[in-house]
């Protein structure tokens, strides 16, 4: 017997001036449902959870939860029991974590601390007994790792009985761990009657939890199916359309004049220690190779990246460049030794958002070209770059913004390639990325290793790292777990030196997933 | 103009619109205004405050803010009392208040640049310790005597045109190829657009700041020396007015406030803005209190309507 | 970990968080050295004297902060103290008697704040920008309205206002207590003063989780608009004249006593101890240089130390920790 769905969207449209974000969306979500919405950047799914949180009004169309029509605004949305997690969890750093949980405006006048640490307290309780978090509701968000700012939240969604759950990919920045935590979480709160609907590049974590998929492409519904009667091209197609991306291989280009001195391509770490984050690293980087580091969240991995390049100061070991002892002391020394170091957060450390892709692709590193501290002409090397890297957008004066995430990654990778770097470190070069950009950045990346640089990557999803590694590092709490040659080692032994910081560990099943 | 419109920047188009039609107005009225004369006088002030005005563009253009210019101002023109009262030439006392005011604003590099504090609470500190020093060095009192040599810089006319204004042109002339052409400017840009991505693209973040606020010094040293020319005196409080000024200016032009843009014809264009605006409206024989007024309605009016047609941009994107 | 310098949830709880210490730290010395240098500082005259010059500012620092809290900035109180100050003191002079006066100069007050909160949060100004100016409007309408010149006597229960009664303290003492009794509550007790910090601490998030943008900004500067006008009665019975040029320039030191006392300048952090301790340096400072019979020059030295001290102490920690590359800089 069809129940009637907890949540209705019904033909929504939605301009932004004269395109179409969303054109005749349709889709329903019942109680206790997992739905997935997946699609290529673009492709309208942000703007969907934006009218469902109700920051944004749609043009046209209805949203009704449990039979009732939306008139629109976030506060109504929360009445209704709409609760979204965004992506950059939209916390306030400021204030602290009872606050963040239970603080939200309820209508009444007055607010009381007391209760809040109260609401906060019991609504940590219902996420996860004995949270860590409870010890921590008087601290500062901005003071807590990321793992527990989810956590947080997470638990902020829960505090005002919400019956949807809206999640924006919320597990691009988790480890496994945290990942299979969430993931199991999600299928308890449906199975309590709660509709989840989350958003995620993530097929893996997708394939896990989903009653459902919905597929957006160009604003509209591509798909709307049950995992088990959708198979893995159907769905490739339904999100890129027939013709996909076609990155092929381009013919070995030469990789940009080398600006950036290369050193004898290699890069060597003895004994690195820094008190509290890792111990006693040593390691060898090539030319020609990617080695991948991985691990679990807080193994270590960003931190040690950051000291290779001097952001944080070792407090034990050496770092050989070249055979050349070298102590560096930031991002400019160490692109004077050859080191390159393309942090996690694009926008934040790499990126000028709101500068042209030009300005980004090749002004960004001009410093390195110019003579007598003048700039050259930029733009016919940014027109060349955009075509040789494929990137897709509007034009080299468009800003930067204007671009997805694949797009901007591309951008980020394309600069420092035709600066000439030769050895890389680049954090998490994938996150948030779709995945046919996905494909074109691991290629990007063979290629080049092929020309002869050193690349570090960081990765935290077993796929990259088993598809794109020659050699692969596992950090497991601040110890090097693992240095061996991918073809050294299967998923089971990179997944318990993860875990365990053994590769022989013996393997069990790590804790029982929910079913399919 | 074409520079202009790429960055999407119209609300120089916008202002420079209204003064046009605001001269139109005022020449219509009064017959002075389109007099030689007059725009002689008014080329003196504009360059003066236009000087602080370029470094004031920088300034907000790597994303900060300099309170203690008028403070700066008033320190070197001090300086320049106390090295006239001593009978120095010329030359000399030209160098000591332009190293009056560089130093100033390399103190103030050194504080928001090397150690990172925030530009708006140093500024705040520097411009009440400098005005205290400019006002104990001169005893709460101005100097006087200055020789024909220094007040010469008021004087002197090239083809009718002032030559301060000249030397105005001259230095935004100059700023604008640092700004657009020289690796500095880029820097200077970059990192009021984002700071951290600059600092991990390997810009030297710390010493291209410290170059802003020590330029900013140096013009503001020079300002304080055509004021002195100008009034053949020198007082602590020269410069009191000219920061609101300068930010009005370059706020006028359309420069984000939180930095990332700038634009040496915007901030011009602001400066201008400003006093043909007020002397059109001392020969319309507006009272000067209620000058002050409009003049501040100006800048809420422009600003208003650089955002709001800004935003209808931005909603289509 | 960082240490936290958290934003008070629970107000009248004696939180010593880093900054409030150092800034008690920092009072302790100037106590230490005015014993010393003038005893004189703590007999029951002077100290009744300084309270009197603390009230007016503490009054209108309460309203910044919560402008500050909320992100913002306003350089226009000080053109708002003045037009408040000479509007009470003409209309007094008229004859009209205080029970209408004073609400009017009150109205004015919160009336002048929200057109800065019009301009902020209709027309998106940049607060700084829109505050700029009203400043210049307010002053250049003020000083034609007088036509720069002085108000030299003000009304009798103004003047009795202003005067000093229980030992040497006025009203403004008493007025300064109830509104950082009434700024705490609000701040710490309600919904629209938390929305003050949320706002402040991120805009983005603050729309997610329903805080309209409207309610603080209108809320901020009103409140200043107002507090602003209750400092300009006992500003003005202080002083016992007005003038167009009143107070030029004072919303700088306003800011300065917040910031001193700890608030962030980017929102979101702050407090009213902080405030108060703020307001109190500034004031022992200037009340021990007349004392020291000091030119008052000197005041402007010593002040703008101050505030590059403070500025140079609240972000020692964090710069240390960046300089010694114990972390690294986006952290």
């Amino acid at each position: 017997m069809p129940l009637s769905p907890l949540l209705e969207i019904k033909e929504i449209w939605k301009y932004y001036g004269g395109t179409a974000a969303l054109r005749d969306v349709s889709a329903s979500l019942q109680a206790g449902e997992i739905l997935a919405l997946m699609g290529h950047n673009g492709a309208g799914k942000s703007t969907l959870v934006k009218i469902l949180a109700g920051s944004t009004r749609q043009d046209s169309g209805e949203i009704k939860v449990a039979g009732k029509i939306l008139s629109g605004g976030v506060r109504e949305a929360r009445a209704a029991g709409i609760a979204v997690i965004y992506q950059d969890l939209s916390l306030f750093p400021k204030l602290t974590v009872a606050e963040n949980i239970a603080g939200e405006p309820t209508g009444r006048r007055s607010y009381s601390w007391r209760a809040a640490k109260r609401a906060a307290a019991a609504s940590l309780q219902r996420v996860e007994a004995n949270s860590p978090l409870l010890s921590c509701l008087d601290r500062n968000v901005e003071d807590l790792p990321l793992a527990m700012k989810e956590r947080v939240a997470i638990a902020r969604a829960l505090t005002y009985d919400s019956r949807i759950l809206i999640l924006d990919e919320p597990t691009a920045s988790l480890s496994l761990q945290d990942t299979d935590h969430l993931l199991t979480y999600l299928r308890k709160l449906a199975g309590g009657g709660v509709g989840v609907l989350f958003v995620s590049h993530r097929l893996s974590d997708v394939r896990r939890i989903a009653d459902r998929y919905l597929v957006l492409r160009d604003g509209a519904v591509a798909l709307s199916a049950a995992p088990a009667e959708v198979s893995g091209n159907a769905l490739a197609r339904a999100m890129f359309g027939d013709s996909e991306e076609k990155d092929a291989a381009k013919p070995d280009r030469a990789v940009g004049q080398i600006r950036i001195s290369a050193p004898q391509d290699v890069l060597t770490v003895r004994n690195a220690t820094r008190r509290g984050e890792f111990t006693n690293i040593s390691m060898t980087l090539r030319a020609g190779e990617i080695a991948v580091l991985t691990g679990l969240t807080g193994a270590g991995r960003t931190e040690f990246a950051e000291a290779l390049v001097g952001l944080r100061r070792l407090d034990g070991g050496e770092l050989h460049v070249a055979g050349k002892l070298v102590s560096l002391s930031g991002p400019r020394s160490a692109m004077r030794n050859g080191l390159v170091y393309v942090p996690e957060d694009r926008l934040r450390t790499g990126l000028f958002v709101r500068r042209s892709t030009a300005e980004n692709l090749v002004g960004a590193t001009e410093h390195l070209r110019a003579g007598f501290g003048f700039l050259g002409k930029e733009t016919s090397r940014a027109d060349s770059a955009i075509s040789d890297f494929g990137i897709r957008c509007q034009g080299q004066d468009s800003t930067l913004e204007t671009l997805s995430g694949g797009n901007q990654q591309k951008v980020l990778l394309a600069r420092w390639q035709m600066a000439g770097a030769r050895v890389l470190i680049l954090d998490e070069p994938t996150a948030g990325v779709d995945v046919s950009a996905k494909t074109a950045i691991h290629t990007r990346l063979r290629e080049w290793a092929a020309a002869g640089a050193a690349l570090l990557v960081i990765s935290s999803e077993t796929d990259e790292v088993l598809d794109v590694a020659d050699r692969i590092l596992v950090f497991h709490a601040g110890n090097l777990a693992l240095d061996s040659l991918r073809t050294e080692i299967n998923r089971e032994q990179l997944m318990a030196a993860m875990l365990h910081g053994s590769a022989t560990a013996e393997q069990k099943p790590t804790q029982a997933r929910g079913e399919a | 103009m074409m520079a202009l419109r790429r960055s999407g920047n119209l609300q120089p188009g916008v202002v420079i619109l209204l003064v046009l039609f605001f001269c139109v107005y005022s020449g219509y009225r009064s017959g002075d205004f389109w007099s030689a004369l007059n725009w002689q006088l008014l080329a003196q002030p504009l360059a003066e405050a236009g000087l602080v005005s370029i470094g004031m563009m920088f300034v907000i253009a790597c994303g900060g803010i300099d309170l203690s210019v008028g403070s700066i101002v008033g320190a070197a023109a001090v300086t320049a009392g106390i090295a006239a009262h001593h009978h120095l030439p010329v030359p000399a006392i030209e160098a000591a208040a332009l190293a009056a005011g560089t130093l100033c604003g390399a103190f103030n590099g050194l504080l928001i640049g090397v150690f990172r504090l925030s530009s708006i609470l140093v500024t705040l500190g520097s411009m009440i310790l400098l005005s205290g020093i400019a006002l104990a060095l001169s005893d709460g009192g101005s100097f006087a005597g200055f020789p024909d040599g220094l007040l010469w810089w008021n004087d002197a006319t090239l083809l009718g045109i002032p030559v301060e204004f000249l030397l105005f042109l001259a230095g935004a002339a100059v700023a604008a190829v640092l700004l657009r052409y020289s690796l500095w400017g880029h820097y200077v840009v970059a990192i009021g657009s984002n700071r951290i991505a600059a600092r991990y693209s390997g810009y030297p973040v710390a010493l291209t700041l410290f170059g802003v606020y020590t330029l900013q010094g140096l013009l503001c040293g020079m300002t304080g020396i055509l004021l002195v020319a100008r009034l053949a005196s020198a007082r602590a409080d020269m410069g009191q007015g000219l920061m609101l000024m300068a930010i009005a200016a370059v706020v006028l032009g359309g420069a984000p406030i939180k930095g990332g843009s700038a634009s040496v014809i915007a901030t011009v264009v602001g400066v201008a803005a400003f006093y043909i605006v007020q002397d059109g409206l001392l020969l319309l024989d507006v009272p000067p209190f209620v000058q002050h007024a409009l003049t501040s309605v100006l800048l809420l009016v422009a600003v208003a309507a650089g955002i709001l047609l800004g935003a209808n941009r931005e909603e289509r994107g | 970990m960082r240490s936290s310098n958290s934003s008070a949830s629970a107000p009248l709880r004696l939180n010593f968080h880093r900054h409030e210490t150092k800034l008690a730290s920092l009072l302790l010395v100037l106590g230490i050295v005015l014993t010393v240098a003038a005893p004189r500082f703590f007999s029951s005259v002077n100290l009744a004297l300084l309270a009197r010059s603390m009230g007016v500012l503490l009054i209108i620092s309460v309203g910044m902060l919560n402008v500050i809290l909320a992100g913002g900035i306003d350089v226009s109180a000080g053109a708002i103290l003045a037009v408040v100050s000479v509007v009470l003191v003409r209309l007094g002079n008229h004859g009209l008697p205080a029970s209408i006066v004073l609400p009017l100069g009150l109205l004015t007050g919160a009336a002048l704040g929200a057109v800065n909160a019009a301009l902020i949060a209709e027309l998106r100004i940049p607060p700084i920008v829109a505050t700029l100016g009203t400043a210049g409007l307010f002053r250049g309408l003020l000083l034609e309205w007088t036509q720069g010149e002085w108000e030299s006597s003000i009304p009798s229960w103004l003047n009795a206002v202003g005067s000093p009664r229980w030992g040497g303290l006025d009203l403004s003492v008493l007025a300064a207590a109830l509104v950082m009794l009434a700024a705490a509550w609000i701040l710490h007790r309600t919904q629209i003063g938390r929305s003050l910090f949320r706002f402040g601490d991120s805009p983005l998030a603050a729309a997610r989780t329903g805080v309209s943008a409207r309610q603080p900004i209108y809320f901020a500067y009103i409140s200043l608009g107002l507090l602003t006008a209750i400092g300009a009665v006992f500003y003005a019975a202080q002083l016992g004249a007005v003038q167009g040029n009143a107070a030029n320039g004072y919303e700088l030191t306003v800011i300065a006593a917040v910031v001193l006392g700890g608030a962030d300048i980017l929102g979101g952090r702050g407090g009213l101890v902080g405030t108060f301790l703020g307001v109190l340096l500034l004031c022992s400072l200037q009340q021990a240089l007349v004392l020291l019979h000091v030119a008052t020059f000197w005041q402007n030295i010593a002040t703008g130390a101050i505030v590059l001290l403070g500025v140079i102490l609240s972000s020692a920690p964090r710069l240390h920790r960046t300089l010694t590359l114990q972390q690294s800089p986006s952290a």
